[in-house]
């Protein structure tokens, strides 16, 4: 049986193409003694349900309507992780996209035309269970009003096989900002569990200061955080940066997914915050989508995170990215 | 009771006659529009306290510099007044922080601090 991933293991996967029966399967409690198993049952007992393994797969940016140099493909990489993702033999519980589905637009009636766009694509995916938060690029022109109009609420809460998730909006007011009323709602929401609760929030924006000259911070986050730290095991995914990126806030783990669209630059360098220019000879560089993969190590619940490349096989020539380029306009 | 009110109205006159630092600083308009800043860089002196008049020509804006302490919103309409004194020489950039568009990402300005 594999073991769960940890950091290790998750640098050393990072990279690989998620390959036919590359899904990472973890038996059900497996191994575990019956201490294990008894204190596995009690958490489930104190949480309200108890924790069973599972994978969700998380994609960030698809950007759909997006025109321009860096990357003139538009929807073809999310349309190839949707189909990565289909391919696997066994499919992930649930799907996560962490925001900017769309990109903004002021054409009379166009912005709904890319919200419909959207979920033409997603549909494909053989898993249904597919969860939404908006990027300030959907929701930050109206305050959300056209989003929530195609994609309901844009913060929620629920449950599945024992963890929490939570879906945070903090693009919807135009500031980086989560906004009182909605840390009410956290405060009530989180009110129900133990400091054992196993508790996943997506959301758009980082919520904790990585490079605020960059927008990359959410005025507010300390105050989400604060309400979060009580709790031992929290993971919070989010896009927005359009690369990996890491962090620790107390106990609290913080990653940031890749876009399908085109990457930025390391926040850890100076310099302008510019898209990083199209390679045609690797038309999915710097993109992706992140596999997670929720286990047990006795009692406790581990997030194994494998960042996973588009296969780019059939477009990797120049034969090849030459027919997908044919009617691009790169003016 | 009549010293009580001498007190207040000396004091009145006191605020009225010594003006407060803010309202005694330079300054310095800075006009916002979709998606820049003008002027595109302004020069400040460490130490000096000035404000910045911050006007939008459309939508609304934000105008955030963490370094120097100012995170604010530009309603279009009015003008927005932001006292500050910089403490510390160098160059910072304020962004706008209220999405605004298509160039959003990109509009910015130098705050100078010498």
């Amino acid at each position: 049986m594999a073991k769960p991933l940890d950091r290790r293991a998750f640098l050393k996967i990072t990279g690989t193409a998620l390959g036919a029966g590359a899904l990472y399967q973890v038996g059900a409690a497996a191994g575990m003694s019956s201490q294990g198993l008894a204190l596995t049952d009690l958490l489930g007992r104190q949480n309200g349900e108890r924790v069973t393994p599972f994978s969700f797969v998380q994609f960030s940016d698809t950007h759909v309507g997006f025109e321009g140099p860096p990357n003139p493909l538009g929807t073809r990489a999310f349309e190839q992780a949707v189909a990565e993702v289909n391919a696997l033999p066994r499919q992930p519980d649930l799907i996560l996209f962490t925001g900017d589905l769309t990109h903004d637009t002021e054409k009379e009636g166009e912005t709904l035309a890319r919200m419909r766009r959207f979920p033409e694509i997603a549909g494909r995916l053989r898993v249904k269970n597919v969860k939404v938060v908006p990027g300030e690029h959907d929701a930050g022109l109206d305050g959300g009003q056209a989003y929530r109009s195609v994609f309901g609420p844009s913060h929620y809460a629920f449950d599945h096989r024992g963890v929490h998730f939570i879906a945070l909006d903090n693009v919807s007011q135009g500031k980086p900002v989560v906004g009182p009323e909605q840390i009410d709602w956290l405060r009530k929401d989180l009110a129900r569990f133990p400091r054992s609760a196993p508790i996943i929030v997506f959301t758009h924006r980082p919520l904790f200061d990585l490079k605020p000259e960059w927008e990359w911070y959410t005025g507010d986050g300390d105050e989400v955080m604060n309400l979060l730290a009580p709790y031992d095991n929290v993971t919070v995914l989010y896009g927005h940066i359009h690369r990996n990126h890491e962090q620790r806030t107390g106990s609290a783990r913080h990653l940031a997914a890749r876009s399908l669209i085109f990457g930025f630059p390391d926040p850890a360098l100076d310099g302008e915050r510019k898209p990083l220019p199209f390679n045609p000879g690797a038309p999915f560089k710097n993109l992706g989508i992140r596999r997670l993969d929720l286990s047990l190590q006795g009692a406790r619940p581990v997030l194994g995170v494998t960042e996973v490349e588009l296969r780019s096989r059939e477009f990797a020539g120049t034969v090849g990215i030459n027919q997908i380029l044919k009617g691009v306009d790169f003016a | 009771m009549r010293t009580g009110k001498l007190a207040i109205t000396l004091a009145a006159l006191a605020l009225a006659w010594f003006p407060s630092p803010a309202q005694d600083a330079r300054l310095i308009p800075i006009t916002a529009r979709r998606f820049e800043y003008s002027p595109r860089e302004v020069r400040l002196k460490k130490g000096e306290t000035v404000t910045l008049v911050l006007k939008s020509e459309d939508v609304t804006h934000g105008f955030l510099c963490r370094p120097l302490k100012i995170d604010s919103d530009i309603p279009p309409g009015r003008e927005t007044r932001v006292t500050v004194t910089p403490q510390q020489a160098g160059e910072f950039t304020a962004i706008c922080n209220h999405f605004c568009g298509a160039g959003h990402g990109n509009m910015k300005m130098k705050l100078i601090v010498e």
